[in-house]
């Protein structure tokens, strides 16, 4: 019984990006209805940007849930680094036209001019850091026709800063940023997410100390987090099976929760 | 796989190494108590012992004295007659002062410097004067100085010091001082008043209002630095960190503006708070 809970628990903190999973903190609820107010608004091009594991990838995923009944919109989760095949794969989407050979970017542009729809299809880029500044430059180009509106989301770090870049920055129209939790939402994270899968108890166990040294050791980095808790768990469960002894399994040790950070590499032991 | 006894040695050598600097700062501090309790108190003993010691010798020494002065004082009145008997006393008052320079702890002259490097450069010239005209007669006053003076003038220097910091003036920045500027503003439309008032706002931390009062000296005169300035750091406050840049960039571009150009570097570094 008591196993159950904790590989219940466990699962919880798998770390996907899945739109259903979305935990509903006052801080994303804000962020989110504004990036959906800047979606229906005639901008170009919209700039979610924050660290990696702020949760930019789920809200990109949320968004395309949530517009999807509404809107012509499409989710590149995965970066599409070759030209020929982007520009195939936005001719699938919007066009509903499938290329055989090879498609530039010149005969693109023309066939996106031609193109006319009464509502602009939006185009989500996840992780577009990733791609290539030539293909960037070739998207900005898109953008401007206004055929297309892209929401693109990068990596806040200063190798990867495309927006430094002037031509980019006049292009965008909005930008989001998405920071590290404060101990305060990640304790409202991990316990909405331990309710929302049933964990009642288990949620109910972390307590202030608990969540302060997590959100010490993670920064409030909500995939570090998910990590951490994941194989907190994990420790938990082979306790319960080999040694259940040593362990309380009515309130969270934080000896575990350093075990689990140094089996994560979060702690340097 | 989890190897939880890897995981729990390892734990265990986190938590020692995690606490080896607290415990080598306790060692320290309690090494400090120790050295405090063992060396320093038995050290004021032996000075309170010292002073015991001494005050011993010099009562010795002053009794010594008085009765030599008392049977000089004897053999002179017994000789010489009464007036003598006054310069006796008065050498005798000389050896008491002698003995209680042997005791008492001199005091420091060190602060007539003080005294000199806080006043002001025309009374030091007087005192300097002064002191040439009476230097004899303080060369033979210098043995009677007492003490009390010593009290009277560190009053007087702490006097000087707790007048000195009441002369600072305190000036608040309430929103009553930036709301007669405003209206004083919207009388004569001046950018330079406008401009204050942005300042005024962005150091209340009321980034909005002055954003708009940067932006409306922008409108009334574009040459202004600070205008531009003012206008990029709210902003970027208001969390437009590329407007921001944008902006920066494009001013720089027209005016090649150093204080534009060291704000977009700390802008771009974050280095901005």
């Amino acid at each position: 019984m008591l196993t159950d809970i904790f590989e219940n628990s466990k699962q919880v903190f798998l770390d996907t990006v899945d739109a259903k999973d979305h935990v509903q903190i006052d801080r994303f609820s804000t962020i989110y209805q504004s990036l959906k107010d800047s979606v229906n608004k005639p901008l170009k091009m919209i700039l979610l940007y924050g660290k990696p594991g702020t949760g930019k990838s789920m809200f990109l995923s949320k968004l395309y849930n949530d517009l999807l009944p509404m809107k012509r919109i499409f989710l590149y989760q995965n970066p599409i680094l070759d030209d020929s095949e982007f520009f195939k794969r936005l001719a699938q989407d919007i066009l509903d036209v499938k290329y055989q050979g090879e498609l530039n970017f010149t005969q693109f542009m023309k066939i996106i001019e031609e193109y006319s729809s009464d509502e602009t299809p939006v185009v989500l880029l996840d992780e577009a850091q990733l791609y290539s500044s030539n293909l960037m430059e070739k998207i900005r180009l898109l953008s401007d026709t206004r055929k297309i509106k892209f929401v693109i989301t990068l990596h806040k770090t200063e190798e990867e800063d495309l927006i430094a870049k002037e031509h980019f920055q006049t292009r965008i129209w909005d930008t989001i940023e998405l920071e590290n939790a404060s101990a305060e939402e990640l304790k409202t994270y991990i316990q909405k997410k331990l309710m929302k899968a049933n964990c009642f108890d288990i949620a109910h166990m972390f307590k202030e100390n608990n969540v302060k040294l997590i959100h010490k050791l993670t920064r409030g980095n909500y995939r570090e987090t998910n990590k951490l808790l994941y194989t907190l768990f994990e420790i938990y469960l082979h306790y319960l099976e080999f040694n259940p002894s040593r362990i309380n399994a009515n309130k969270i040790s934080n000896k575990l929760i350093e075990m689990s950070a140094i089996h994560t590499g979060i702690l340097n032991a | 796989m989890l190897k939880i006894d890897d995981l729990e040695a390892k734990w265990l050598r986190y938590k020692i190494k995690s606490y080896t600097p607290r415990f080598i700062v306790s060692f320290f501090i309690f090494l400090g108590v120790l050295f405090f309790i063992f060396f320093d108190l038995p050290y004021n003993f032996i000075l309170e012992k010292q002073s015991e010691i001494f005050s011993d010798h010099n009562h010795n020494t002053l009794a010594k004295n008085d009765l030599t002065t008392l049977s000089e004082t004897k053999k002179n009145s017994d000789s010489e007659g009464i007036s003598e008997d006054v310069n006796i006393d008065t050498s005798k008052k000389k050896k008491i002062v002698q003995t209680h320079d042997e005791i008492t702890l001199s005091p420091s002259m060190n602060f007539i410097q003080s005294i000199r490097q806080d006043t002001p450069i025309y009374y030091d010239k007087e005192k300097t004067n002064k002191k040439v005209s009476t230097k004899s007669q303080v060369v033979k006053k210098e043995a009677v100085i007492h003490s009390p003076r010593i009290e009277e003038i560190v009053l007087k220097t702490d006097v000087t010091k707790k007048e000195t910091s009441e002369i600072n003036i305190k000036r608040k920045n309430t929103q009553k001082d930036i709301e007669d500027v405003i209206e004083r503003f919207k009388k004569s439309n001046n950018p330079v008043l406008s401009l204050f008032i942005a300042k005024k706002y962005y150091e209340l931390k009321d980034y909005r209002q002055a954003y708009n009062y940067a932006l409306t000296t922008n409108e009334l005169n574009n040459k202004i630095e600070d205008s531009w300035i003012i206008f990029a750091k709210s902003l970027y406050m208001l969390q437009g960190k590329y407007k921001a840049i944008e902006i920066l960039n494009k001013y720089i571009a027209e005016s090649n503006s150093q204080k534009a150009k060291i704000l977009l570097e700390n802008i771009k570094s974050g280095k901005l708070q």
